[in-house]
């Protein structure tokens, strides 16, 4: 296991810098932007040091809250294209079904293979923008379940939150990502909007 | 034995997604199969969200194909280095 890691700033920037700036690159598309983020991301991890414990290697663990800072910067800078009425009353999953309980919008099939890397880095782009206009606890949870591999019970205590609380949460966040995805162009045709 | 909830895709759809985070009992599992082979919608509905699954697990250090061969410039790296000097 390795040992805290001694702030060595000359080091990180060295040994983590550029695998940090092409992570934050492919997914902001902007030098500044990456660099800044890289910036951040250093001086959160220069702050929270001492409770790094070693469990995860420091390049990891950097990564970690460089993902985060990803996050941030999508929601800092939402765009108004993905707001809109697709979650605008984020509380009433009921109206993406009808009374019978069927699907009031049906799921298309999606035309994207994420294990091409094009294909990923503009799913990717969509994704995080979609993630950035979700309620913010949808999208804290459904964060630490699919991206951070939190369990539910670890989801529960971060969040304060009973399980019940927590798979409703991680519910709505999937329905609505998946929803959003797919107004941006992955299930092809549009044509059966909620109505 | 039949469950009524499994004719409803409003509520397969939330067992769906409760099944990505909890070990359901094996008669919910049946139900949610015996469903989603009648039912295309729910079934893309389950690929979906193991494709967000997916996509999620490749949010990763190097698993990304990098867009730019060049990393950081020599500037950049001084003025990280110097930033971090101040505050540590």
């Amino acid at each position: 296991m390795e040992a805290a890691p001694q702030v060595n700033p000359d080091r990180w920037v060295d040994d983590y810098g550029d695998s940090l700036f092409h992570f934050a690159l492919a997914r902001v598309k902007d030098r500044d932007t990456a660099e800044d983020l890289v910036q951040e991301t250093f001086l959160a991890a220069v702050k929270a040091k001492e409770r790094f414990k070693g469990r995860s290697s420091v390049k990891t663990w950097l990564f970690g809250i460089l993902k985060h800072k990803v996050i941030d910067h999508y929601r800092k800078n939402k765009s108004t294209v993905y707001t809109g009425d697709l979650v605008h009353d984020p509380e009433n999953i009921d109206a993406f079904f009808n009374a019978k309980g069927g699907w009031q919008t049906r799921p298309q099939h999606w035309q994207t293979h994420p294990e091409k890397s094009q294909e990923t880095r503009e799913f990717l782009d969509h994704f995080y923008r979609c993630l950035s206009d979700l309620p913010q606890r949808s999208a804290d949870a459904f964060v630490y379940r699919e991206i951070d591999g939190l369990s539910t019970t670890e989801i529960c205590n971060q969040l304060n939150i009973t399980a019940n609380n927590c798979w409703v949460l991680l519910y709505r966040a999937r329905m609505l990502l998946r929803k959003c995805l797919e107004r941006f162009g992955f299930g092809g045709q549009q044509k059966d909007q909620i109505k | 034995m039949m469950n009524h909830w499994m004719f409803r895709c409003q509520d397969v759809s939330e067992k769906i997604s409760l099944s990505m985070d909890v070990s359901l009992p094996l008669h919910q599992r049946m139900a949610i199969r015996f469903h989603l082979m009648m039912c295309r919608y729910c079934s893309r509905f389950h690929r979906q969200l193991r494709m967000l699954r997916k996509i999620c697990g490749r949010i990763d250090g190097d698993t990304m194909p990098e867009c730019d061969p060049a990393g950081l410039s020599q500037e950049a790296k001084n003025r990280l280095k110097a930033k971090l000097r101040s505050v540590s």
